[in-house]
């Protein structure tokens, strides 16, 4: 995860970015609860110019998971 | 409590947390210190009835009624069982949604001093009956117009009510950018983060007057802010300003300012130029809306605007936080934000045909109520306008035009109007007689050489000015006159302007003297429609063959002519007697 991505989603949270790996999944940061978690969805995919379909954004598992798919959505 | 603080309560038939979220940005980005409630999800109505709610000790300033009409209404947005075809039931229906939302408003108003914004309902496109719903008595369409028709007379009887366009909102934002399918079947929010953002920007509309953060002044650049191109390079006549045209954007630009001004907004001039090319301009440009006494200061000099400001600010008796900037120089913009941060510096597009767009949606200049002051200053420019309304129905083509009060206005060709009489030549096909294309140039030189005249026209009706849309260029020799380039826009074609301004040409000529006048038809592909326009309006032929047809008038033949248009001699011509 390049550190751009991850200050973006630590900014959201309002969290210090050295609290994001990409094992992190919501339910370890408390910061993260579901109304973020929309947040942090729309503002990436603003940010990235893309768009997540209703089973992705229901799958994701941790932070690295949405890093990856931004980066594979970006090529295709 | 500061007075900076802002207490926003959203009661919504779907999540509005995300709402909430957007508005809170909002908010902090215009200097409040807000504070959000949320009422549980789909408990609106439960809140509002019991007064020891998490809403009423909320105690808010302002509470967001945010309902989507089809979760309200499920049943609308099915299609009608065979006995309700009619919609009858609507009536009904409606009558209920329009007594439940007032109900619930002024339940509110009995236990709280709030302001309240009413959502108006999204008019959906797609309907259950398709393209017969505005067939039945009480389609779903009309329904729910009328709702919202119904909300607003309600809320316009009120000091504490506001209804929001949401409706409108909804057609701005375009179906892609308002639905966000994840949102909705995960979330139960019906719009899209992109939309939501832009809904917190527009309740600022309302947020900023209620916190008297709306903003009272509007600076202006001037170079490629008012006009195109450089006041002291290309002096009055060359710079870009018209009625038409890429001029037009401009023109338009200061339509939407002029309206800012009638509505109350200060204007006010940040420039760097010479007070005399700028002056000379405001003053003395044919098109320009905005003269000198519209704005309340008018700083033109070399100083840095950030001072100009300041000065601005003082001499207006307002604080610098109750200005806006609007300058296309990012440079300017950007030294203004860093030295003065209260000043609202407007993100201005690059493209001046955008000018209007970023104006209208900037949210700092609304009002929720016009003053004492804005009323009798608008009386007096209600006197001067005049409205208009066509509502008779007409017998025949000819009644209808005389209605339309036509006005054809000639003019000689002169330093202003000639960019816009070589654009002519250049672009026009349909009408236009011989296709002689023209530069600028061109016109000046033949001008130049004697015995050649051009005159252009613009035509005005009571719906408006439509321009200068036609022109007229005329070789002399030996006491006769030759046509030698004839043409119309199409935009005022099929009115019959263009056998009034031949007949304003030639009257002129034969008041002269002139006894023979000829004139030529050059067929192209494109402008067979009018090959016997000539013959129409009175000529004869002399000669034809493929490549052209020589028309002429010889002394004492009439000229076709309209009484119901009338032709007014322009203003170069009263110089001439």
């Amino acid at each position: 995860m390049d550190s751009e991505f991850v200050g973006f989603v630590a900014d959201i949270l309002k969290i210090d970015p050295s609290g994001l790996k990409a094992e992190s999944t919501a339910a370890e940061v408390p910061e993260w609860d579901s109304l973020n978690h929309w947040v942090i969805i729309g503002k990436l995919e603003e940010k990235y110019g893309i768009e997540f379909t209703m089973d992705e954004a229901i799958d994701f598992t941790n932070l690295g998971d949405i890093y990856g798919l931004i980066m594979k959505k970006k090529q295709g | 409590m500061s007075d900076t603080e802002f207490r926003i309560a959203l009661l919504g038939n779907f999540t509005t947390e995300l709402a909430g979220n957007v508005l809170r940005d909002e908010c902090v980005k215009a200097g409040l210190e807000p504070s959000i409630y949320n009422a549980p999800f789909r408990q609106y109505h439960q809140e509002v009835i019991d007064k020891n709610s998490g809403f009423y000790s909320f105690q808010p300033d302002l509470t967001i009624l945010m309902f989507d009409i089809g979760i309200l209404c499920p049943e609308c947005f099915e299609f009608p069982a065979s006995e309700d075809i009619n919609g009858n039931w609507r009536e009904t229906r409606l009558d209920a949604l329009c007594d439940s939302v007032k109900t619930l408003v002024l339940t509110i108003i009995a236990n709280l001093k709030t302001k309240i914004i009413i959502n108006n309902f999204q008019v959906p496109y797609h309907t259950p009956s398709g393209i017969l719903d505005n067939r039945s008595a009480m389609g779903l369409k009309r329904m729910i117009n009328v709702l919202n028709m119904r909300l607003e007379d309600f809320a316009a009887a009120t000091d504490y009510a506001y209804v929001f366009d949401y409706n409108g909102f909804c057609s701005y934002m375009g179906h892609d950018g308002l639905e966000d399918g994840k949102l909705r079947y995960l979330v139960n929010c019906t719009l899209s983060y992109p939309a939501l953002r832009q809904l917190g920007r527009e309740y600022m509309r309302y947020i900023l007057p209620l916190t008297s953060l709306n903003r009272k002044c509007l600076v202006l650049d001037l170079d490629r802010t008012l006009w195109g191109g450089i006041a002291a390079e290309d002096g009055i006549s060359g710079i870009r300003l018209d009625i038409s045209g890429p001029g037009r954007s401009y023109y338009d630009f200061q339509k939407e300012l002029l309206n800012l001004h009638r509505k109350g907004v200060l204007l006010a001039v940040n420039s760097k130029n010479n007070p005399e090319d700028a002056l000379e301009i405001l003053q003395n440009h044919p098109h320009m809306l905005l003269r000198k006494e519209y704005f309340s200061s008018i700083k033109t000099n070399w100083r840095d605007k950030a001072s100009n400001m300041l000065d601005i600010a003082a001499e207006l008796n307002i604080g610098v936080d109750s200005l806006v900037f609007f300058d296309d120089n990012p440079v300017e913009r950007e030294i203004v934000k860093k030295l003065l941060p209260q000043v609202e510096v407007i993100d201005v597009p690059a493209d001046p045909a955008k000018y209007c767009y970023a104006l209208k949606n900037v949210p700092f200049f609304e009002t929720l109520q016009l003053t004492a002051e804005d009323e009798k200053r608008n009386s007096m420019l209600e006197q001067d306008r005049i409205r208009i309304q066509s509502k008779e129905t007409f017998k025949n083509l000819e009644e209808y035009l005389a209605s339309l009060e036509t006005a054809v206005t000639v003019m000689p060709a002169d330093d202003f109007n000639m960019p816009r009489i070589s654009q002519l030549t250049l672009k026009t096909n349909q009408f236009n007689m011989t296709t002689k294309r023209y530069q600028v140039s061109d016109i000046k030189t033949l001008l130049g050489a004697g015995g050649c005249e051009a005159y252009c026209c613009s035509v005005s009706d009571k719906f408006g000015d439509s321009g200068i849309t036609g022109c007229c260029i005329v070789r002399s020799e030996d006491g006769a006159a030759r046509i030698d380039t004839f043409l119309l826009s199409c935009r005022v074609l099929g009115r019959n302007v263009e056998y009034s301004f031949l007949a304003a040409v030639l009257k002129r000529l034969r008041d002269r003297g002139v006894g023979r006048i000829t004139a030529e038809y050059r067929p192209t592909a494109k402008n067979r429609a009018n090959a016997d326009f000539y013959k129409k309006a009175g000529f004869i032929i002399v000669r034809s063959d493929d490549s052209a047809t020589l028309y002429e008038l010889r002394e004492g033949m009439p000229v076709l002519e309209f009484d119901y248009i009338r032709v007014i001699p322009g203003k170069g011509e009263e110089m001439h007697g």
